[in-house]
């Protein structure tokens, strides 16, 4: 689904991602994990061209993404990303949220939008917020609308950065349980987190960054019982 | 003949005829100001150089220059220069074109600077929502920037509204017919300065009170739609 060759990506002199190479399956769930400032970041927000390669070969969906003459609005198309701080259009209800993409990108109709959005907010335990503006909403249900509005674009792959990194912890579980939910029916996710208990129970595979690289990567079990590499082991000794 | 021009019922329709024609400068000012300022901003914030190399030119000549020089120098300097003006708007229509295009101009390079603050001040996450679910440029800017933008700009933009009411009265200045005008032509034949110039002043006042109100009833309305 995604395939990832020596990537690298600088900003201005400064180096964020040292060669990072990697495959990415169908209905794989990857967790990554690192200090801040590691790089992890970046290496999502290059899978869908929110930030630009400096060198390396990216894959995804089987259109290459370093290719410039590969349009990159039908990639996005492709790939949902989730952030950090949610990112609702203010200026629109939650059920504008979730159809102006299938409208205005897709060309779907209004009725086939709106008829999909009520499906994903139901999936998501936001019925009745329709024509609520995203102010008028806490953190974790902007969030399930940001998974919804995503989801509306049918993608291959989801993207998740942080997503429950700006919630107050009671609204962490909300999310969470949507994103397992998804994992559940077969979706393609890439997510950076700090929710270890999150990457144990539905990671399928748990990569390790620190400085740019891949340190480790493994199954939850290996990377989190077993981790082989120093900078692993004192990076979770820090947050276990 | 002084007897008859001091009396207000026969100089105040005189002024009110050239509050007409204030009316239809402003309006005329704010439309293609308003048109101007969003396609240069548009250009400012553009990738390519030349759009940007125009646009800031633009701006820089219409902000560090007077108005009156500019509409002088557009309504008597461009046509000396350039008499084909003359012979394509007419030798008598020329002044008052020139004058709403210098009026535009001017305005429109301030509103280029409202639009880009407005464009700008909108948060970099919504930009990257927008692409994420595979918008263009063009989508971006239509459905998600703007819309957001030009909330956040009505305040300053009903400011340079008012400006431009006012600015019409530098039309007087080079004959051009409007509020200010009549009334040094009332005051002229019947030497009341304290009446006329005092009735131009209401005049003025009120038509710009009209227009920022009807703007703050419009932007509590679009608060309102969005709490």
């Amino acid at each position: 689904m995604i395939s990832v060759e020596n990537l690298r990506k600088s900003f201005g002199h400064h180096e964020v991602l040292k060669g990072i190479s990697n495959e990415i399956r169908e209905q794989e769930v990857v967790v990554v994990i690192g200090p801040s400032g590691s790089g992890k970041s970046t290496f999502l927000r290059c899978l869908n061209g929110l930030e630009t390669a400096s060198s390396g070969k990216i894959v995804v969906a089987g259109m290459e993404l370093t290719n410039p003459k590969t349009d990159i609005t039908k990639l996005r198309q492709h790939v949902g990303m989730v952030f950090q701080r949610f990112n609702l259009f203010h200026h629109l209800t939650v059920l504008d949220n979730i159809t102006i993409g299938p409208r205005k990108v897709l060309k779907r109709s209004r009725e086939e939008s709106e008829a999909l959005a009520r499906e994903l907010l139901a999936k998501v335990g936001l019925q009745g917020k329709e024509s609520s503006f995203p102010d008028q909403l806490s953190g974790g249900q902007q969030q399930r609308v940001a998974i919804a509005r995503a989801l509306a674009m049918k993608p291959d792959v989801m993207l998740f950065d942080e997503p429950t990194s700006a919630l107050d912890p009671e609204m962490v579980g909300e999310v969470l349980q949507v994103m397992k939910d998804l994992a559940r029916d077969g979706m393609t996710m890439v997510v950076v987190t700090h929710e270890m208990g999150f990457a144990r129970e539905v990671g399928d595979r748990v990569i390790f960054m620190d400085d740019g690289v891949i340190v480790e990567e493994g199954t939850p079990d290996q990377i989190f019982n077993n981790p082989q590499e120093a900078r692993t082991q004192s990076f979770l000794s820090k947050i276990l | 003949m002084g007897g008859q021009t001091s009396d207000f019922s026969s100089w105040f329709p005189q002024l009110l005829q050239g509050l007409g024609h204030t009316v239809e400068y402003s309006i005329l000012a704010i439309v293609f100001a308003t048109i101007i300022g969003l396609i240069v901003a548009l250009m400012r914030l553009s990738r390519f150089w030349l759009w940007r190399a125009i646009s800031t030119v633009y701006v820089e000549i219409f902000r560090g220059t007077p108005l009156l020089v500019q509409l002088t120098f557009i309504v008597f300097g461009l046509s000396q220069a350039m008499p084909v003006l003359n012979d394509i708007f007419g030798a008598k229509s020329y002044p008052l074109i020139g004058a709403a295009a210098g009026l535009a101009l001017n305005e429109g390079a301030y509103i280029t600077e409202i639009v880009r603050a407005g464009i700008l001040g909108v948060d970099r996450g919504q930009r990257e929502a927008a692409e994420s679910i595979g918008m263009t440029r063009y989508q971006t800017m239509r459905y998600i920037i703007l819309p957001q933008a030009f909330k956040r700009m009505i305040p300053p933009l009903v400011n340079q509204f008012a400006q431009t009411i006012k600015d019409t009265s530098l039309l007087a200045p080079i004959g051009i017919v409007e509020l200010m005008y009549q009334g040094q032509i009332v005051v002229s034949n019947n030497f009341q300065s304290f009446a006329v110039y005092g009735t131009v002043a209401i005049l003025y006042f009120v038509v710009i009170f009209i227009v920022t109100r009807i703007a703050g009833y419009l932007e509590r309305r679009l608060q309102i739609d969005q709490r």
